[in-house]
């Protein structure tokens, strides 16, 4: 799936408020917000730049709660609760959740 | 991919004849690499630990029209750069740190799939210097989904050789061995690098810039659009990782999987049973008796085969969890088990190896390859031992026989409370360990959650097939020699038979040489001899006599110098202690009711009864969990590369059951019993 990146669509999801990524519903879907995997470990915020979650990129929730899992790109990750309430996404705007 | 002619090919063919030119396999999990493996070496593939590494890893040899070409299944690695062990390996061995010999080239496994991250990962590879191929796979399945790559656009953007391939089919296999025998043959000049470098994104590239150029390459070479995975993964998903039904579903599947690999298994193992029985019975009537034949049919024939008759068991599982993986739900199934197991420091892929080592230890362990995180999983090596294994229930069917006989509602809450007993060291250990040598909590969950998939018997086969050689040399090798060596102990040195026996010997030829001798009276006479003469050779023998200096420290538990031995040579393996008592007990191997009797009736020197109530329990308690297995802690030596741990484990284990065997009986006793 060729992924456009929010950031070159326009900026509704900037102008979202900021909450953990545990806050969000399933098939709603969220852009990462820049500065946010600084607050995990540092292995587990390489891991997670490599598996492609990284500042700005969107995601899908397709599971919401502990294991919360997302889907970036075809890729999907399954988060633990402590990883996933220490990630920060800014909601986009006109993607209702599911 | 720039094709090159044959006869040029041939020209290049300068190359050392010493060994084919190697080629690595590098890729991220999840991408096709180990079935694109499989497909271009097939059989002729071996798994070894890299040298100089625990990590293991494939080395086979694909066959190219133009020669051998040797391929190394490297980790699959998320990222080069990761501070992770995988990466570094992968980074020691493309840079010829570790291994024998750098690789020729580097194959890059790209997931048409999942192209953009592909790419991302191939940008990163492909600034090193060494000659490149991208493979890129799985394409038959993204081909479906209306997806394709133009191989040669994307070979002119990223300025190597591309193949496309998929390992299901076979498709563009041979190609590739090709592209990468005589990439490996031509090298990289300086020019080439960078002018591959100059097709690259900048090494110190934001991740959201290397994103963009991804996708620019991918508008570029690409067409079609995959569709997002369907609504129907993220409902199995939600139902798979539901605290409830996850869990149900968990345990269904597991259920199912050791109650196959209980039942399955029961049958090769009946029947190499027999093979190693028929073949020592045989050797014992072709040899002449000796040394060499005592060695050949009790060390050799008889060590191997208390190791091998578990291969059964282990291939079964191996078969089983390859094509669970293979389907994506093993992903699944360790979040569902790591909510509970983190609270004792074990993430949550540890549930695999745990549950496999209710039926052996040498498998469970085997399986902790699974486990990602190095800490993570020695902390469940360590802790495996404690769950019962199949090994343990002889022990524990008779010494429950002898406790609850006559009430069987009893005697089976004693089963569940011997497996219950040893699971809860096991989390207690695992919790201990985990704050004290092995600091830390266990690492958070992030894991891919791979396509569900139908999954491939074929893989599943091999993987099977490559677990059972791997366990086969392991038992043909280190196992062997300890069990001969411990066979030697217990057989050496041959003492002289008492006058008592020899007298009961003569009484039984007498009665043997009588016209109306009962041929089945004089028949239980010999074997009743044989058994004792079997007693005073092992109590005569090295490990005898160990037994008897080692008295003093089971006395405490009620053991007394016959029970020493016996536990000490059920060190070889736990079913060993049986036959052990049978000798001791003198009573004859195939009458169970008369060994039960015999055994309850068993008095110590002093005249006492051996087996009281508190001597039985902590007996029982003490098998439960204790370390008596030797082929375990060689496995877990060969694991962890070290002896350190086999013997911290052998020594908190026993020390562990010495201390609750000795609490049971001395509450028993303090109880009246």
């Amino acid at each position: 799936m060729v992924v456009i990146p929010s950031t070159l669509m326009g900026d509704g999801a900037a102008q979202s408020k900021r909450i953990p990524l545990t806050q969000l519903a399933r098939g709603q879907r969220a852009m990462i917000d820049s500065e946010s995997l600084n607050t995990l470990a540092e292995a587990d915020r390489c891991l997670l730049r490599a598996m492609g979650i990284h500042e700005s990129c969107e995601l899908k929730v397709c599971k919401a709660g502990a294991p919360c899992i997302i889907e970036v790109e075809r890729t999907r990750v399954g988060l633990c609760g402590s990883v996933a309430s220490k990630v920060f996404v800014k909601p986009c705007d006109g993607c209702p959740a599911a | 991919m720039a094709a090159q002619q044959p006869d040029e090919l041939e020209a290049l063919r300068v190359y050392s004849t010493e060994r084919p030119p190697r080629a690595a396999l590098l890729g991220q999990p999840n991408t096709g690499k180990t079935t694109l493996f499989n497909r271009l070496c097939g059989s002729r593939a071996r798994t070894a630990n890299i040298p100089g590494t625990t990590v293991e890893s494939r080395v086979g040899l694909a066959a190219t029209t133009h020669g051998a070409l040797e391929i190394m299944d490297l980790p699959g690695i998320y990222g080069l750069s990761l501070e992770v062990p995988e990466s570094k390996l992968c980074r020691d061995c493309l840079d010829g740190r570790i291994g024998d010999v750098a690789p020729d080239v580097a194959v890059i496994i790209a997931d048409a799939t999942n192209f953009s991250r592909s790419l991302r990962f191939a940008s990163h590879a492909l600034r090193r210097k060494m000659p490149c191929v991208i493979a890129i796979t799985l394409a038959d399945d993204a081909r479906r989904k209306g997806f394709s790559v133009n191989a040669a656009a994307l070979s002119e953007c990223l300025g190597c050789p591309v193949v496309i391939t998929s390992g299901r089919t076979g498709e563009g296999v041979d190609e590739l061995a090709d592209a990468a025998l005589r990439a490996a043959l031509h090298g990289i000049s300086l020019e080439s690098f960078e002018r591959r470098l100059n097709h690259l994104p900048s090494s110190s590239v934001s991740e959201s810039d290397l994103a963009k150029w991804a996708n620019d390459v991918l508008v570029e070479v690409a067409s079609g659009r995959l569709a997002a995975a369907s609504s129907v993964s993220d409902r199995v998903d939600r139902a798979l990782t539901h605290p409830v039904s996850g869990l149900a579903t968990f345990i269904l599947v597991m259920s199912v999987l050791f109650a196959s690999i209980f039942w399955l298994a029961q049958f090769p193992m009946n029947g190499l049973d027999l093979i190693f029985g028929t073949s020592g019975d045989w050797l014992r009537a072709v040899m002449p008796a000796g040394p060499l034949r005592d060695l050949c049919v009790d060390g050799i024939i008889g060590g191997v085969a208390g190791t091998v008759v578990f291969l059964p068991q282990i291939c079964l599982l191996f078969f089983l969890l390859s094509l669970l993986e293979d389907s994506g739900y093993l992903a699944r199934a360790a979040f569902a088990a790591d909510k509970f197991l983190r609270r004792f420091g074990l993430p949550g892929q540890a549930f695999v190896p745990l549950l496999s080592s209710h039926a052996c230890a040498l498998p469970g362990i085997m399986s902790t390859r699974l486990i990602p995180d190095p800490k993570d999983r020695l902390a469940t090596i360590l802790v495996a031992p404690f769950m019962s294994c199949t090994a343990r229930l002889p022990v524990y069917v008779l010494l429950i026989s002898l406790l609850f006989a006559g009430r069987p509602w009893l005697a089976g809450l004693a089963f569940v409370g011997c497996y219950a007993t040893g699971a809860i060291a096991g989390l207690f250990s695992a919790f201990l360990v985990r704050r004290t040598l092995l600091k830390g909590p266990a690492r958070p969950m992030l894991l891919e959650m791979p396509p569900y998939r139908r999954p491939s018997v074929r893989i599943a086969l091999w993987v099977m097939y490559d677990r059972g050689v791997l366990f086969i040399k392991n038992a043909g090798s280190m196992i062997l020699a300890i069990c001969v060596v411990m066979w030697w102990l217990s057989a050496y040195p041959k003492v002289a038979p008492s006058p008592e026996l020899l007298q009961m010997r003569a009484q039984t030829s007498e009665v043997a040489l009588q016209a109306n001798a009962n041929p089945e009276q004089v028949q239980a006479l010999e074997s009743a001899v044989n058994l004792l003469e079997s007693r005073e050779q092992q109590l005569g023998s090295m490990a005898g006599k160990i037994g008897l200096i080692a008295e003093p420290l089971f006395q405490p538990l009620g053991f007394d110098h016959q029970l020493t031995v016996a536990v000490l040579t059920s060190f070889l393996a736990r079913e060993v202690f049986v036959s052990t008592l049978m000798i001791i007990s003198s009573t004859d191997a195939n009458d169970e009711a008369s060994l039960l009797d015999r055994i309850t009736h068993n008095r110590r020197s002093d005249g006492t009864l051996l087996f009281t109530i508190p001597t039985a329990a902590s007996l029982l308690v003490f098998f439960t969990l204790a370390m008596q297995c030797l082929p375990t802690l060689a496995l877990v030596r060969r694991e962890t590369q070290s002896w350190k741990w086999p013997l911290l484990q052998f020594a908190w284990m026993s020390g562990l059951a010495w201390s609750m065997a000795w609490i049971v009986r001395q509450a028993l006793l303090t109880g009246g019993f």
